[in-house]
This record gives C-alpha cells, structure tokens and sequence, in this order.
C-alpha cells in the first residue's frame, strides 16, 4: 500500500502521533498545519544535510540557531511541541577539519530547553573518516550525558553501516544501549539493533526505506517493544503524514487501537522522555 | 479438512523465524485470505511494474551495468522459503565486506553494491 493511497477513516480525527523525524526546515507551513489536524503533538528535528555542503562551522551555527530559536516558534503556532538534535551529518565527514570545527560549536547550543541530544549522527560511505567522526560525536554524547540518535547509510550501504555503527557504540562503555535510537532499520538490520539493546526506528519514505506495509510487517514479526515510525521530512521524496496514515494502514489491518497508539505516542514518548527536556 | 485449515492460520498468526521479537509479539490481524483480500492487487501491480521495467531495459541499445546483475539475482531470492524474503532481497543488493573503505567516492548510494574496484 503506498502513502498516498491509505483513506483516513473515522478514528483518524482522535490519534495523536508524535513525529520523532522530521526535517522542518524543508517544509512549508501547510505541512504544518495538516501534522497538527493529523494529531501531531510533537515533533523532533535532527540536524542534517542541507542538499549541498555548507562552508563553515559559522553555516553550522547559524543552522543551530535556527533548530533551537525559529523552528520551536514556527510548530508552536500551531500547537505542535519542538525538539531538536544536533550534529554534523555523516554525509560532511569526509572533511575531517570541518568537522572538529563544528563539533566544537554543539556546546554552545547544548543547553537549550528543546536540544535532547546528539544526532542524526551515524555513517553514509561507511569510510574511514566518517567512522572516526561519528566517534568523537559519540565521545561528546557520553561525556554530556546525551540522547543519540543514529542515521543509518542508504540502500546497498546500510546493513555494513549498521554493524560498524553498532561496533563503535559498543565499545564505548560510557553509553548506555537504551538511550540509543538507530534509526532508518529494514528487515535486515532490526534484528541486530534491537539484539544490541537499542531502539529502532522505521523511516517511512514513498521510494526508499520502509513502506507502510513493511514497517507493520515489522512490527507483527519483532514485537511494538522499543520500535517507532516517523516520515523523516526532508527536500526529497517523503510525506509529512506518513505515520498517521500508517496508523490508519494498521487499523486496516485489524490491529487495536491501543497497539496503534503504542507505535505511534507511547514508545516514542517513552524513549525520548529520557531526556529531562522532552516534556508534553 | 478443518485442521489444514487451522493449521494455515496459525502458521501466519505466528511466523516461523521471528529473529529477535521483543516484548509481547503482536500476532498477525488477518488471516491469509484477508491478506490476498487487501493486498494481492497492490503486489500485481508491483510485479507487473517489475516485469515491463525488464523489457524495458531489455528493449534498451547499449550495456547494462552491476545493478541489473544485482536485481536479477534478487529475484531469485524471491523462491525462497520461509518468511524472510524481504530481508534475503535486502541482503542481496548490499555490500558484503566488513572494513570501512578509505575514502568516501561520493554522497550518494544507487540502490547494489558494484563490487571490488568498480
């Protein structure tokens, strides 16, 4: 069943949803508005890659800002809480010196009220530098007591990536595996990342990643314990309401409603309430 | 007559190989009927999708590259037994290898993994 053709049916007015991946700064104010008449309670926005690679540590911390001042103002307005990660994204660690640059900047932003944590951080190649990248930001997670969140590579990339992310965080004694969401799974790597005892998110894209149908598949062979959906907005090819309609996927399904709310509120309430700043 | 029926429905209310389910498993909703009820013409759709996609290529002057190798030893993935056949076509598109390459070639990834030294 593909995002665009799932039909709201009567509940849908009732869900409310968290969307814990989304790319705000992509999107209009009209996606906005139609997350909140979804149900869309709070959001959570990771720092990523703009589409091109941006110059400076300055471009970062202009970036930031706008993570932690203007996008929590633009969601408000339409009652919609705002949460944010920061890093440099895996795709801009080839330049190693950019990226001591910008790791030295996330300090500075660490203790606004809507940062939870590092992220998205991870791999994209799965090459040397971006290994030692996404060490030094785990290094910063354990040594401030932050969330992770994990970016997992694409397609042909992902399943090497994920072990050699999940390597790296395991031999970081300092993290504990809870506070760790990977995201981005599919069949052949949720397994392992709920086997290292972290989270696991499935990214619901129209082209790439997991389908509406996948990721409740997923969900009915691994169980609802520490697994979450989000659409991971961006500029590309993605749907803002893509969890609430696979809600309405899952209802179609037969599945209850509780099991549905579990998905899509408790577990990511539950994960990310481990940051003190996640409130509701 | 009654039991093979059975039978079939527990065999898809509790999958065979469930790799690492965590918590209480959330049995299936609906039995294999249901499942060909809501999804069979959605798969036909994909599948015959797949089908003119390969006569296209076919039909197509010049080379083919490691992607359509790729996808044709994917599809064979789909005759596999079981309940894991999203996770063995997944598998055949990725990269094998295990050490972290030297440097990154690009951002972007094409959806099969080329092999050594292309």
């Amino acid at each position: 069943m593909e995002l665009g053709r799932v039909r709201a049916s009567k509940n849908t007015a009732s869900m409310r949803f968290i969307e814990p991946h989304a790319h705000m700064v992509s999107r209009t104010t009209d996606d906005y508005a139609d997350m909140a008449t979804a149900g869309c309670v709070a959001l959570c926005e990771p720092a990523f890659w703009a589409g091109f690679d941006r110059g400076s540590a300055d471009g970062f911390r202009d970036y930031f800002r706008q993570l932690t001042e203007y996008e929590p103002r633009r969601a408000a307005n339409y009652g919609i809480k705002h949460f944010t990660w920061l890093c440099i994204n895996p795709k801009e660690s080839e330049d190693m010196a950019l990226a001591a640059d910008v790791l030295s900047v996330i300090p500075e932003f660490m203790e606004c009220s809507n940062v939870l944590g590092i992220g998205e951080i991870g791999l994209n190649k799965n090459s040397r530098n971006e290994l030692k990248v996404l060490e030094q930001h785990v290094d910063l997670a354990a040594m401030h007591d932050q969330l992770i969140l994990v970016h997992t590579p694409h397609l042909e990339d992902k399943h090497k990536g994920t072990r050699l992310i999940l390597d790296v965080i395991k031999n970081d004694s300092r993290i504990n595996p809870e506070r760790v969401m990977i995201d981005h799974v599919e069949e052949h790597t949720i397994g392992m990342v709920l086997d290292a005892g972290h989270w696991g998110g499935m990214t619901l894209y129209p082209e790439s990643k997991c389908s509406p149908s996948r990721a409740i598949d997923m969900i009915e062979r691994f169980g609802s314990d520490r697994l979450w959906w989000d659409a991971a907005c961006d500029w590309g090819p993605s749907v803002p309401l893509a969890v609430p309609r696979t809600a309405c996927e899952m209802r179609r399904r037969g599945h209850d409603e509780k099991l549905i709310e579990k998905v899509i509120f408790e577990n990511p309430k539950s994960f990310l309430s481990q940051s003190d700043r996640f409130c509701l | 007559m009654l039991l093979a029926c059975f039978s079939q429905v527990i065999h898809i209310a509790f999958p065979l190989n469930p790799k690492t389910p965590t918590g209480e498993i959330c049995a299936m909703a609906m039995t294999r009927q249901k499942v060909l009820d809501q999804y069979f013409m959605d798969a036909r759709h994909k599948l015959i999708d797949v089908a003119a996609f390969l006569d296209r290529v076919e039909r197509a002057e010049g080379d083919a590259d490691f992607r359509l190798d790729a996808f044709r030893d994917a599809m064979k993935r789909l005759e596999d037994g079981g309940n894991d056949r999203a996770n063995d076509v997944l598998m055949a598109f990725s990269d094998p290898t295990e050490e972290p390459i030297k440097v990154a070639p690009g951002k972007g990834a094409c959806g099969a993994w080329p092999g050594k030294g292309e």
